[in-house]
């Protein structure tokens, strides 16, 4: 008996373990629509918008955050397997979400993600954030990054940030030092470079140009694809990393666009391979680099940095001269999607708070929060940063006549990791490790390499 | 009729004291079971297969992971090959440098009389201090106006002070980050070679001195040789420590610049956690490092027996 009552307390206390990890693993009950984020700075945003939403609907946000990046992957692994993931995953778009959906841990929302939404969020967005035949296509069949079990066509998540990159910060009373007029945006590449050898000749450990070269993608995305872009033209930059390359990554036109980039090699600030993107930001808000390169998402990291807007002028990376195109323009590209997990038991209330998030009362909030652009469509001058209204016109005016720079477009690459190793080659440059055509050539093999393994 | 009973009777009663005993060790056994064989066990299978963190089930390769490592895919081939030739450079310069620095202060140690305790911890501090604050307080120190550069230039060493400083020049990264290495390892060779050090009885020094041996013909002729299963625990550690570590160059470099610090460690965390998810891949360069580290200890351990 005596025995009996020890086993029936044991199992009892088994039992209450049991749930009470089961809750706290899941993380809420009927009444809790449950967030992930991988970003900090987003935390407020989500957190006064469920607040908002959460009053109207009667129920409560969880926003959780796991920062970095490989620990939210690993998080979002674990918990796929475990059963408990949260209703709300936070994830890039253009790939990230893509990318869980195809692992079956995120729903397909097409039929929720009505046209009548698409029509609030910003021009170029909905672009991106649609899934097309060619990327699905060029994912190849390799089991680590293939997307054939989705559709083109299709919505797996709705983008509630958006941005760009290839925005340039100046700073002001360093430009004005060497004599440089912040308030002229140079007219084009060659212009700029000629600036920031004005503000280096002044002081050669200040006046520099920053960005995270240690994460080399920062180089290739935010610099050389914009500038090649606008030099090549839409047919020839998208034809070189397509399957026949053409023109060729060594052609005359490509090799010219190299030959553009390097002229910044001298003028990149000392030590800047080794600065991460964090770094580089840090660095430019405390007057260690004249110029940074980055995004509409670099405004909340200089912000933390505590960087005083009025010290600032930006202006997005401007077109070489002698190129098919005297003047780029961007689109918007959507930059974070919130995606509904497979197991969510809120599917409804998932897709109301996204709705929310993307309204023009929840997106302002949640541009005045972070300080990064939303994916809505958002009447200007609500904003009272004058920097985030200049970044938001950025993105919403094209010059006439032509089609905006989708930055983020990697749909004409073939899958795997070409993308990386190209940036990895250009890096080279401002390493002086490597002469142009022998990167010309290495980044034509890589391409080569790489549409051979997804045919 | 009556031995198999007596046969059968005697287990039984053994069986309620071994479910006693089994019930104590039952938690570790549990603990290394599903830490330590389930975790091999499934990185192994892992290394057969590829798969990308995500989708539900894994795609078995056979040994095509280890193919594509050891030269047959062009997109994997070229970055491991590079990261080989610096891990090398890490297993020949760390063990060498580790044993000779060790061994130094160890002697030195070894032959204060006073404050001696004082001074081991002192020289320990760097192996109990190493972490993520260090690690980023010596990115600091390398950087282009940090403290390594400021005290090059002080001493009018100016061509030694490099303009990107360390951590930004692809030829100076490498060795910046191993010289890190160097100073958090120095601490432990050390403490082993000063705890061998003291089991050497001190008439075997005094009999050589007695015969006229220089101090360096005494540390060369007896004390080294006396070391000898010291120095292969250190040389072991050494070896694994550049094999394996991963952490440091990841919180340094990332592998940068170019590629010029990418070590074998860093490549197999980088294929399971970089630009695209590769569990099979850094699982396969994780026991291929594993199966080149047992055999190094082999080898080394086997060389030091036969010269004792």
């Amino acid at each position: 008996m005596r025995r009996s009552r020890k086993l029936l307390a044991v199992l009892s206390t088994f039992a209450a373990v049991a749930a009470f990890s089961a809750c706290s693993s899941q993380g809420g009950g009927d009444s809790v629509l449950t967030v992930w984020t991988f970003k900090q700075s987003e935390i407020k945003a989500l957190e006064a918008a469920g607040a908002d939403w959460g009053k109207q609907n009667n129920m409560t946000v969880k926003v959780s955050v796991y920062t970095p990046d490989d620990a939210y992957r690993t998080k979002i692994q674990a918990a796929a397997k475990s059963k408990t993931l949260p209703d709300i995953i936070s994830i890039h778009s253009q790939g990230g979400d893509w990318k869980l959906a195809q692992a079956g841990i995120v729903q397909d929302i097409t039929d929720d993600f009505t046209s009548s939404w698409q029509d609030q969020l910003l021009p170029g967005v909905i672009k991106g954030a649609t899934l097309t035949e060619e990327t699905i296509k060029n994912s190849g069949s390799d089991p680590t990054t293939t997307l054939n079990n989705l559709k083109a066509g299709h919505f797996y998540g709705v983008p509630y940030m958006a941005g760009t990159p290839g925005v340039i910060y100046a700073n002001k009373t360093l430009l004005t030092a060497a004599g440089v007029d912040p308030s002229t945006t140079p007219a084009s590449w060659q212009e700029w470079v000629a600036a920031i050898q004005k503000t280096q000749a002044h002081d050669s450990s200040t006046g520099g140009l920053a960005t995270g070269l240690q994460v080399p993608e920062t180089g290739y995305y935010w610099l050389y694809r914009p500038m090649a872009y606008a030099y090549l033209g839409a047919d020839a930059f998208y034809g070189r990393q397509g399957r026949s390359q053409n023109p060729s990554w060594a052609s005359e036109a490509s090799i010219k666009t190299l030959e553009l980039y390097n002229q910044l090699t001298p003028l990149w600030v000392p030590g800047v391979l080794g600065l991460g993107i964090d770094q580089a930001d840090q660095a430019f808000a405390s007057g260690k680099a004249a110029w940074v390169v980055g995004g509409t998402f670099t405004l909340s990291s200089l912000s933390t940095f505590g960087l005083s807007p009025d010290q600032v002028t930006i202006f997005p990376v401007p077109a070489a001269s002698g190129g098919v195109s005297s003047r780029i323009s961007y689109q918007a590209s959507p930059l974070i999607s919130g995606a509904v997990s497979s197991t969510s038991k809120h599917r409804a209330q998932a897709i109301s708070f996204l709705k929310y998030l993307t309204s023009v009362k929840g997106a302002t909030a949640f541009a005045e929060n972070t300080l990064d652009l939303p994916a809505a469509t958002i009447p200007v001058d609500s904003l009272s940063s004058p920097l985030l209204k200049q970044l938001v016109a950025l993105v919403t005016s094209p010059a006439a006549g032509q089609t905006a720079f989708a930055a983020n477009d990697f749909s004409a690459d073939p899958g795997g990791t070409v993308a990386h190793d190209t940036a990895v080659q250009l890096a080279k440059f401002p390493a002086k490790s490597a002469s142009i055509p022998d990167i010309a050539n290495t980044i034509s093999q890589l391409y080569t390499s790489a549409w051979k393994a997804v045919n | 009729m009556f031995a198999p009973y007596r046969r059968w009777a005697a287990p039984r009663h053994l069986r309620r004291g071994q479910w006693v005993g089994l019930l104590f060790v039952a938690p570790a056994v549990i603990l290394f079971a599903v830490f330590g064989v389930y975790v091999v066990v499934y990185g192994f299978l892992l290394s057969f297969a590829r798969w990308n963190g995500f989708s539900p089930d894994w795609t078995w390769v056979g040994v095509e992971n280890y193919i594509a490592l050891l030269g047959g895919n062009p997109a994997v081939s070229p970055k491991v090959a590079q990261a080989t030739v610096n891990t090398l450079v890490g297993m020949l310069v760390l063990p060498i440098v580790v044993l000779v620095l060790g061994l130094a202060l160890a002697l030195l140690v070894n032959s204060v009389r006073r404050l001696r305790g004082l001074i081991r911890t002192v020289y320990f501090i760097p192996f109990v201090t190493t972490g993520i604050a260090v690690y980023y307080a010596w990115r600091f120190m390398y950087q282009p106006d940090g403290a390594v550069n400021a005290v090059l230039r002080a001493l009018g060493l100016h061509s030694l002070a490099p303009v990107d400083g360390f951590l930004g020049n692809t030829t100076t990264a490498l060795a910046a980050v191993i010289a890190v290495q160097v100073w958090s390892n120095v601490p432990i060779a050390m403490l082993l070679f000063l705890t061998g050090l003291q089991t050497i009885p001190d008439g075997v020094i005094e009999a050589a001195r007695v015969d006229g041996a220089s101090t360096v013909r005494t540390i060369w002729t007896i004390i080294v040789p006396l070391l000898n299963p010291v120095t292969a625990l250190v040389v072991v550690i050494m070896l694994r420590e550049a094999l394996q570590n991963y952490q440091l160059y990841l919180l340094m470099t990332n592998g940068g610049p170019v590629n010029a610090s990418n070590t074998l460690g860093l490549q197999s965390y980088s294929f399971a956690f970089g630009s695209i998810t590769d569990l099979g891949f850094s699982s396969a360069l994780g026991w291929l490092l594993a199966a080149v580290a047992i055999i190094l200890a082999i080898v080394n351990l086997r060389v030091l027996r036969s010269r004792q």
